[in-house]
Formats: C-alpha cells, sequence, structure tokens
C-alpha cells in the first residue's frame, strides 16, 4: 500500500511542475497579446477583435490549472491560527479531513462541469468561433486533478504521520 | 436551521480547520445550496464565470511586473533617490525607507514584493548606521502598507472585480493622497523618533551623481504615473496597462539597468503564477459566495444589524473600521476583500459613503493588517528579511501605528481625500 502510494505521489511530484509551466505558458502568452492590443490599436490602427474572449477564456484555464497545482502544493491560501495549536495526531487528522473535503469539493466541480460543458457545447464563442463548451473543458480537467490531488495528499498526511515520514514532505 | 446560519457557520467551522480559503467559499456555498434546493450547476457555472473576466488578468500582470522590478534592479534605483530626497533629513535612512516605498509601492503595486526588495536594501544600511535592528523591520513593514493603497495595485483590480461597477481607475487616483498620506505620517513618526534616539542625518552625494541617480530613479517612478493616467484617461484598460508595465520593467531591467537577463524572467513568472492562480480562484469561489449572500439578503441584514446598533454614520464607519482592523490581523488581504466586499460594500452605500471611498478605505485597513500578528504577511516577511522576531518587530510597530490610523480615520471621514483626484480627472 505504502509503496503504491509513493509511486503515485513520484507521479503527482512530476505532474505538478507540469502544470506551472502551463499556466506560466499562458500567462507569457497573455502579456504578449495584450500588450500587442494596444501596438495595434495605436501603432496599426486596427484591434485584435478576437483577443479580448481569448483573454477571458485563457484567465479561467490558467485559473483553474494553478488552483488546481496548488492543492498538490499546499499553496493555497488558508488560516493556520487554530490548526497550528493542535496536537500533531489532531492536526494531520484535521488537515487529512480538509484534504478529503476538497476531493468532494472537485467532484461536485467535476459532475457539474460535464453538464456545463454538455449544456453549452451546441453554442459558438462569438468572436473565436469555438464551441462554448470547449471552454469549459478545463472545469472537469481541473477537478479531476484537484480531486486526485485532495485524496493522495490526505493518503499522505496519514501515511507520514504515522509510517514516521515528516508531514512537512508532500 | 436558517440557510445563512448554515453559510456563515460552514464557512467559519471550515476556515478554523484549516480548509484552504479559497474551498471554505466554495464548499459553504454549495452547502447552502443542497439545504436551500438551488443546483450546485448554477454555482459552478457563477465559479466559472467569476473568473472568465478579461480584466482580471491585471492582476497577475501587475505581480509579475512587480517582481521583474525587484529582480531588474529597480529597488535599488529607487532607495538611492529617495537617499537624495531626504537622506539629509534627522533619522534620514528611516525616512528614505518610507519614500523608497512610495515609490516602489507605486511601481510594484505589491507591499510584499516592496518589503523583500527594498527592505533587504535598507534595513541592513539603517543597522550598519545604528539603527535598532527592530525598528528598521517595523518601519519597513509599516511603509510597504503604501504597496497596496498607492496604484497601482492588484488589490485594488480584486476589490473592483468583486464590488463589480466600480472603475478601476476611479480607485487608481483615489489611492494617491491617502497613501502619500500614510507615508508623511510615517516620516513624522520617524522624525519624532530619530530626534529622541538621536538617529544620524545622511550626506547628499555629489551633484553630479545625485543627477544620475534621480534620472534614473525618475525612470522607475514616471512609469507608474503614466500607467495610472493611461487607464484614468482612457488610453488602455486595466489589463493593457497591466501588459505594459511588464515590458517597461524588463525594458528597465535588460537594457537600462541591465540587472538582468530574459531567463532570469522565468522564475519570476512561476513565483507569480503560484501567487496569483490561487487568487484568482478565491475569486471565482467568491463569485458563488457572493452570489449566495445575496441571494439569502444578507447584505440586508448586516445593515440592519449595523443601523441597529446606531443611526449615527459616522459610529457606524467606526465600528465598520473597527471590525476590518480585527479581522485584518487573522487573515490575509485578498481572501478578506473577497469576503467583506459583498456583505460590508451595501451597508456603507446605504449611509452614503462612496464605492471608490470605502474600496481604499479597506485598502488602508487591511494594510494596517499585514503589519500585525498573529497573521501579518508583511510581518512575517520583514522579519525573515531583517533577521528578527515578531514580538520584538511588534513592540517597535507600536510607535508607528497610530499615524496609519490617524491617516485611516481622516481618510474614512474626510471623503475629499480620496474623491478629489477622481472627480477632476474624471468627472
Amino acid at each position: 500500500m505504502h509503496a503504491l502510494l509513493r509511486r503515485i505521489h513520484r507521479g503527482l511530484d512530476r505532474l505538478e511542475p507540469l502544470l506551472t509551466v502551463a499556466t506560466g505558458g499562458i500567462l507569457g502568452g497573455l502579456v504578449i497579446l495584450v500588450a500587442w492590443q494596444v501596438v495595434a490599436r495605436y501603432v496599426f490602427d486596427t484591434g485584435l477583435f478576437w483577443a479580448d474572449e481569448l483573454t477571458s477564456v485563457a484567465v479561467m484555464w490558467a485559473a483553474l490549472l494553478g488552483a488546481a497545482g496548488c492543492v498538490w502544493t499546499d499553496s493555497n491560501m488558508r488560516l493556520n491560527l487554530v490548526i497550528d495549536r493542535l496536537p500533531a495526531a489532531g492536526r494531520v487528522w484535521c488537515l487529512a479531513l480538509m484534504d478529503a473535503v476538497v476531493a468532494w469539493f472537485a467532484v461536485v466541480f467535476f459532475t457539474q462541469g460535464v453538464n456545463l460543458v454538455q449544456r453549452t457545447m451546441s453554442g459558438r464563442m462569438a468572436s473565436l468561433d469555438i464551441p462554448v463548451g470547449a471552454t469549459y473543458l478545463i472545469v472537469p480537467i481541473s477537478a479531476v486533478l484537484m480531486a486526485v490531488f485532495g485524496i493522495v495528499r490526505a493518503l499522505n498526511r496519514l501515511a507520514g504521520h504515522y509510517g514516521g515520514r515528516q508531514e512537512g514532505e508532500r | 436551521m436558517p440557510p445563512e446560519l448554515i453559510l456563515l457557520c460552514s464557512f467559519f467551522v471550515f476556515l478554523a480547520c484549516g480548509l484552504p480559503i479559497a474551498f471554505c467559499l466554495g464548499v459553504s456555498a454549495f452547502l447552502t445550496g443542497i439545504a436551500t434546493g438551488i443546483s450546485p450547476a448554477m454555482l459552478v457555472q457563477r465559479i466559472s464565470a467569476g473568473i472568465q473576466l478579461s480584466p482580471l488578468i491585471a492582476i497577475p500582470l501587475f505581480i509579475l511586473a512587480g517582481g521583474i522590478m525587484a529582480r531588474g534592479g529597480v529597488a535599488k534605483r529607487i532607495v538611492d533617490l529617495a537617499y537624495i530626497l531626504v537622506g539629509p533629513f534627522r533619522g534620514g535612512l528611516a525616512m528614505v525607507n518610507c519614500m523608497d516605498s512610495m515609490f516602489f509601492g507605486g511601481v510594484s503595486g505589491s507591499a510584499v514584493a516592496d518589503i523583500s526588495s527594498t527592505g533587504s536594501i535598507v534595513i541592513p544600511m539603517m543597522v550598519k548606521k545604528g539603527y535598532d535592528r527592530e525598528f528598521s523591520t517595523a518601519i519597513t513593514v509599516a511603509s510597504a502598507t503604501q504597496g497596496i493603497i498607492i496604484p497601482p495595485s492588484h488589490n485594488m483590480v480584486i476589490y473592483a472585480m468583486v464590488a463589480g461597477g466600480v472603475s478601476v481607475g476611479k480607485l487608481f487616483l483615489a489611492g494617491y493622497i491617502p497613501g502619500i498620506l500614510v507615508g508623511l505620517g510615517l516620516m513624522v513618526s520617524c522624525y519624532i523618533i530619530a530626534t529622541r534616539r538621536n538617529y544620524p542625518r545622511e550626506e547628499r552625494p555629489p551633484f553630479r551623481q545625485s543627477l544620475v541617480i534621480i534620472r534614473d530613479g525618475l525612470l522607475a517612478v514616471v512609469a507608474a504615473l503614466v500607467i495610472v493616467a493611461g487607464i484614468a484617461f482612457g488610453v488602455f484598460t486595466v489589463s493593457e496597462a497591466s501588459a505594459i508595465a511588464v515590458f517597461y520593467a524588463l525594458f528597465l531591467g535588460l537594457f537600462v539597468y541591465r540587472e538582468m537577463r530574459l531567463i532570469d524572467a522565468w522564475p519570476v513568472l512561476v513565483d507569480s503564477v503560484k501567487t496569483t492562480t490561487s487568487v484568482l480562484f478565491l475569486i471565482g469561489c467568491s463569485t458563488a459566495f457572493a452570489w449566495m449572500v445575496t441571494f439569502l439578503q444578507v447584505p440586508a441584514k448586516v445593515t440592519a444589524f449595523f443601523l441597529s446598533l446606531t443611526a449615527d454614520k459616522y459610529i457606524l464607519y467606526f465600528l465598520i473600521n473597527i471590525l476590518l482592523l480585527a479581522l485584518g490581523m487573522i487573515m490575509d488581504v485578498a481572501p478578506l476583500i473577497v469576503i467583506v466586499t459583498p456583505v460590508l460594500l451595501p451597508v456603507v452605500q446605504a449611509t452614503g459613503m462612496d464605492p471608490v471611498t470605502f474600496g481604499v478605505v479597506l485598502m488602508i485597513n487591511l494594510g494596517i493588517g499585514l503589519t500585525t500578528p498573529p497573521v501579518g504577511t508583511g510581518l512575517f516577511v520583514g522579519c525573515a528579511v531583517g533577521k528578527t522576531t515578531m514580538e520584538r518587530v511588534s513592540v517597535s510597530m507600536l510607535a508607528l501605528w497610530p499615524a496609519m490610523i490617524i491617516v485611516l480615520l481622516l481618510t474614512t471621514y474626510i471623503p475629499q481625500l480620496t474623491m478629489a483626484l477622481p472627480n477632476w480627472l474624471m468627472p
């Protein structure tokens, strides 16, 4: 069981930097696109009519991909005031339970995200001319990542506490 | 159990148990939705819609620009510029610390970036000249709060998004006078402390060298003015301004100051990704939470509650400031903006306060919160940079908080301080 968990852990450890690179790539691309809009407007007297729509969609993709990565790296903002005062075992169980709550949230996010994709697949984006549902694909994708990260983190915390591994180790 | 109680109780219980704040907002909205028969599909759609807004790109890009400026040598030029302007006064280095935050905060918009970049330059300089390490750290942390008040400030963009319909340009202009007042108030405090402790004056560099320093420093400071003016006068949108800020920061670092290579921008980008994607997700979840808050008529009930305490709006504002200061002591800036805005904005609007003024009042409150224990991000970073402890710095902060509180009260009760510039330049 522990060996399997460690293998999954190593795999997810390799996956998370890819999410960061993807999110960084999206943001880097948006810097160029958004700045180019200004140049296009004032230098070439034209505009990129699809840029605003693309930016909105890309922000959603970056936010959800990045948020999923933050579940794995535990870098989402939280209030530590109370849990830091708990005894070690209580703290581990409390945080593991909260990881499970994240996974529950992700399951709801996934099922409703799939609904959202299906309901909006027939419509098309006004300027990008792609199915609206395709832009929402990131909702179920990020939800799957959050659910897996949440469950593995919860198991990892408990295995770390009862198996003698440091809790700080992801 | 009434649905309002389910919403608020579940939120606070999960918050106390250490669930990340974004998920606290989302999960409590889902649970309330289940209890009241509202489809979670609608809440998921709210979350997606909340982060599908093009102006939101300004938040990561302003943070990225601040990171590049810190990496590219802007911080050092701004410290040098402040040194020339206020160094020769009694306690000059402490004043340099205030003034460089005024400039760097204006350029980067991030208090934490200011503490870690200019603080790492000025704190060792101050300690070397005989200033207390704790006071040096305290003034670094306190003055850095100008970063979220003086534009461009990504926290103001978050507020504008959450408040809905508030002009970012007006908010930016409204932040100038209170932000500068915070800086001036802290400089007066520094002067008084320096006189009592006999802290030294600094010598001004030779004239020719001073001219070079002023030129280099102004190149950075002017960028902030151009960005704010561009937004205020409709030359570009807030997201375009943030992208321009990134390019300008790269231009300064790569070609003018030559202190970074293009490859150095990648770790800064990765850093800002980690900081800001969690903020963007927080905004998304807060959209579902805010919708639920409005659906359950919580703002109306909170307004009625506050008005039942007092009919006097000045006392009401005072109570709200106390509440915000208390919340600021235990929570970070962005989460508090997204949580309190949908609840408190309708309350102050009912008494005639402009949303722009409330935005600035909120920023000052939460800025002070950055400097207070037990949860003050600014204080944590400052202690790490200044190599001292939170307890010791907090004692030194006691001499600096009064100036910040006075500016907070002035801003709350004199709307002209916030509204004069927006009314004049964006009528």
